[in-house]
């Protein structure tokens, strides 16, 4: 049972707001598009796939890449599985993914040395998701230090 | 001493093209069968003592492994069922197999084949029964709770020691040779015999009886060969071929069993003791070491009585070497990335040449016969080298170098300073003078060392960065080391070094302590007895390997990114503290938010500050500075088997994966990107030439580094000289350099090689202290070799 999530509508809802924010930055986004990649998460509990799209050309202009909210037929260069709880808390900087791999929180595959390369990036993102949170309304939501 | 082999020259017989491409175009794949029957014991024997369950497993899975003598081998012998088959080693770590189970064979690196019904048996019978009795299950069970948080950190691993247990130790092939394991055997019984009524009851007769079912499982599976190849020989059309069956049936009746006579029974006995040791546990890179020293007196034997000739010998050593390869373990595929190359954690180390015991060169034939063998198998497996003394033959030197220049990977070992180095860290010297080669460029003394080599790496650079934010983590933001004191306040050199030694010294600590928890859990769950049957100290002591057996005990630990560290320290004493250009604080706030909106300071502390590998005096007295006091911190701290923590200094793929979760650096290194390699100056900033490169590195403390350090320099190996190459080696070594290796592909080769893979299955280049397929690399490691520098030397 989800602490964070009640479906995954809502999911989709915050991260889909998150992903907006992110891949219009200037600095993030900017730096993202550089990986060259298509991510794709999936999560469990509830139930979700969101894939970013950082190696074709964004779909929508203004924003350094395209986010896919539900299955998509991209195929993804690297993929990570873990509980949407667990990415929630990463989100705020709360979970280290070293420690998600070697505990079995995290699976992930492919190209995972690429993906290793946007850790440094999206540290500013950190800052991000909260402030996406409360924006939303969703004070409640967010992972107190 | 007649040294030369003279058929370099002759191209190597059809057989040998024919395996050596049979096994490079051969599938990865996963193969279930030890799995299966270590488990099918385990089920019986859990409840009996660790050594009586573990070497009950190993005679049950030496009894139903298959048995195969694939077409065209003389030297057999298989771990599994498939021709470049991973077994897998649930006893350690069985989480990672359920959680890769459907993705093996769809990775993008180390894909390795599977069955449906394999990935079944495993999710359904195998892997349900280790839940719980893991050496990792144990091991989260006892480590204390900050320990274990300070693991997660990623500033030091032991990932490949908790994934495959300890690995990294040569065996004392000789004395198996020239006893055989009946001898072994009898010895082993007598010293049961010989035991008080007190001690029969306890541990020490529980390894003897270990000891003695694990050999004649041994000699069992042995006789499993030879009863096939007599089948195969009785179906067998072809008359020249049923003749080497019936041999080969012949010499595996009598070999591991009985002392080898011919150079084929040695070989075949030398590779059944060094697969068998890799079926027992799944510990990396066990390495054959000083083949040449091994081999000579069989070959010799052979010459004497006119039985066989150095080209059957260089055939024979060829199958061996192409063997080898069929050896490899499948990572966790969130690992890949610190073990990049799919038969790198395997790296079976072979030397040739250099001195024996008695501290003469000991050269012999062979050694020439081994080189050219390796040298026309070009497989990425053995990890060879040539041991360099003051007397190496000029023709052997020069024959490896021309080699070399070709293509052909190799390392050179500096016998020097190596045996001053063994006998500093307490070896004989007798002992020190016969070392082998683990893995990647460990020495150990040959078969009396159980050295653990590769069981820690240790991320440096990201202590320093914790130093220079009072222990936050400028990755994720989140405070991961000591709180060492706002840098902002910093006033002098001494007190950013200060807030280093304490950041180092804490992890090392830490991770001493997770060391000695893994170590003791492995002993208690998952015991070698068979390999302590081929590691001196064990059965005189009647004391497991993995219990601190063996003559010698050490357990390496790697330092990552040290050309990182020193040009980090020295940018800040000259930029800050001397110069007075920069403030701590704004440097502070720089590397928090890697360079943003900074890149004028990034291009002057990347540029404008002298960097290690210039031959730059006050640069490479901070490489002494860093590298002695790495030694230093290890040096007071012992390990769960009694011996010392060894410093090391290469990186494997650690470089690049702790690259990646180490923040941006004061040597203008940007977040996330790859660190220097072994003690390799940093890609681009040894800009005065491979001269200065190795002015600066003998200036360091080498003879302290005991684990090995590692120094890998790029030449275009067409445009460069042998007499140029052998007169760098050789000036190196004598001003105190241990070992060097070369790649020596042009770049447009190797982005060809990216362009067009299938084309290029064989191409090999070394990555840090080992070899792997390049095609078979992640796209950042590819461009990483490519962009290493391309130096030039002469004509």
């Amino acid at each position: 049972m989800s602490q964070y999530y009640k479906d995954s509508e809502e999911l989709y809802k915050i991260y889909g707001y998150f992903l907006d924010r992110v891949l219009r930055d200037d600095k993030i986004g900017a730096k993202m598009s550089k990986a060259g990649i298509i991510i794709k998460f999936m999560y469990t509990d509830p139930e979700a796939e969101i894939t970013i799209d950082l190696k074709n050309p964004p779909a929508r202009e203004g924003y350094y890449g395209t986010y896919y909210l539900g299955p998509s037929n991209l195929k993804e260069d690297v993929w990570s599985k873990q509980a949407a709880d667990f990415s929630h808390r990463f989100w705020h900087g709360r979970e280290n993914p070293i420690a998600g791999v070697t505990r079995g929180r995290i699976k992930q595959g492919g190209k995972v040395t690429a993906m290793l390369k946007l850790l440094p990036v999206i540290k500013p993102a950190f800052q991000l998701f909260p402030v996406a949170l409360k924006e939303m309304g969703l004070d409640h939501l967010i992972v107190s230090k | 001493m007649k040294t030369q082999a003279a058929l370099r020259q002759t191209p190597f017989p059809s057989r040998i093209e024919t395996l050596r491409w049979r096994i490079i175009n051969a599938p990865q794949e996963v193969c279930i069968e030890r799995a299966r029957y270590l488990t099918e014991a385990m089920r019986l024997h859990w409840d009996r003592h660790p050594l009586t369950r573990m070497s009950l497993a190993f005679e049950h899975i030496l009894k139903n492994i298959k048995v195969l003598i694939r077409d065209e081998e003389i030297i057999v012998g298989c771990r599994t069922s498939k021709l470049k088959g991973a077994p897998l080693f649930p006893e350690n770590k069985s989480l990672w197999i359920e959680g890769d189970l459907e993705n093996f064979d769809k990775r993008l690196l180390q894909r390795a084949l599977i069955t449906p019904e394999e990935k079944d048996e495993l999710a359904t019978v195998i892997l349900p029964f280790w839940k719980g009795k893991t050496v990792e299950d144990r091991l989260q069970k006892l480590l204390p709770e900050d320990v274990l948080v300070d693991m997660d950190k990623y500033i030091f691993t032991m990932m490949l020691e908790i994934t495959y247990g300890i690995g990294h130790f040569t065996m004392n092939h000789k004395r198996v040779l020239a006893l055989g394991l009946r001898g072994i055997i009898d010895e082993t019984e007598q010293k049961l015999q010989g035991l008080s009524p007190k001690e029969k009851k306890g541990e020490k007769a529980i390894f003897y009886e270990a000891v003695i079912r694990s050999c004649r499982a041994a000699v069992s599976f042995a006789r499993r060969y030879s009863d096939l190849a007599l089948t195969m020989a009785e179906a067998e059309q072809d008359q020249e071929r049923a003749a080497e069956l019936r041999e080969i049936a012949r010499v595996c009746g009598r070999v591991p069993e009985h002392p080898a006579e011919t150079l084929q029974e040695a070989v075949q006995s030398l590779y059944f003791i060094h697969l068998l040791a890799q079926i027992e546990s799944g510990g990396n890179s066990i390495s054959l070491g000083r083949i040449d020293q091994i081999l000579f007196p069989y070959y010799r034997k052979d010459q004497k009585a006119k039985r066989g000739s150095a080209e059957k010998a260089r055939e024979l050593v060829a199958m061996l070497f192409i063997k080898t390869n069929e050896i490899w373990n499948v990572l966790e595929e969130a690992f890949i990335p610190g073990g990049e190359g799919t038969e790198g954690k395997t790296t079976q180390n072979v030397t040739v040449g250099g001195l024996g015991a008695e501290g003469r060169e000991a050269t012999n034939e062979m050694s020439y016969i081994a080189l050219d063998a390796y040298a026309e198998v070009r497989t990425v497996q053995p990890n060879f080298g040539l041991r360099v003394s003051p007397d190496c033959p000029e023709d052997l030197m020069r024959r490896a170098v021309e080699y070399d220049r070709d293509g052909v990977l190799m390392h050179f070992f500096n016998d020097e300073v190596i045996i001053r180095s063994l006998t500093k860290a307490g070896h004989r010297l007798e002992d020190a003078r016969d070392y082998g080669v683990v893995g990647c460029l460990e020495p150990n003394a040959q078969g009396k060392t159980f050295g653990s080599t590769f069981a820690v790496q240790f991320n440096g650079i990201k202590c320093l960065e914790l130093a220079l934010s009072n222990g936050i983590d400028n990755i994720f933001g989140y405070l991961s080391g000591l709180e060492t004191g706002d840098p902002a306040g910093f006033r002098q050199f001494k007190d950013l070094w200060q807030a280093y030694d304490k950041q180092v010294r804490h992890f090392i600590r830490q991770m001493v302590r997770g060391m000695k928890v893994l170590d003791r859990v492995i002993a208690e769950n998952v015991p070698s007895p068979f390999a302590s049957t081929m590691v001196e100290g064990c059965l005189e002591k009647g004391l497991d390997l993995t219990r601190g057996g063996a003559q010698y005990n050490s357990t390496g630990v790697q330092l990552m990114g040290f050309a990182n560290i020193v040009d980090s320290l020295y940018a800040v004493q000259q930029a800050v503290f001397k110069d007075k250009r920069f403030s701590m604080a704004d440097l502070s706030q720089w590397l928090s938010q890697d360079w943003q909106d900074a890149e004028d300071k990034r291009a002057y502390f990347l540029n404008r500050i002298p960097k290690y590998g210039n031959d730059d005096d006050s640069v490479d007295a901070m490489a002494g500075k860093v590298m002695n006091h790495f030694c230093d911190v290890l040096s007071k701290y012992r390990n769960f088997r009694g011996g010392a923590f060894w410093p090391g200094i290469f990186s494997v793929g650690f470089h690049i994966t702790m690259g990646a979760f180490t923040a941006a650096t004061p040597d203008g290194r940007f977040s996330g990107d790859v660190l220097g390699n072994g003690i390799t100056p940093t890609t681009g900033n040894a800009v005065s030439g491979p001269t200065a490169i190795m002015n600066s590195v003998v200036k360091l403390p080498l003879e302290r580094v005991f684990n090995g350090a590692n120094l890998n320099m790029r030449f275009p190996g067409k445009k460069i000289s042998t007499e140029n190459l052998i007169s760098l080696i050789r000036t190196y070594f004598s001003r105190g350099g241990t070992q060097v290796q070369f790649n020596m592909v042009d770049s447009a080769i190797l982005r060809e090689a990216q362009g067009h893979p299938e084309k290029h299955r064989d191409l090999f280049v070394r990555v840090s202290g080992y070899s792997a397929e390049f095609i078979g690399l992640s796209e950042i490691a590819q461009e990483e070799i490519i962009s290493r520098t391309e130096f030039e030397l002469g004509g």
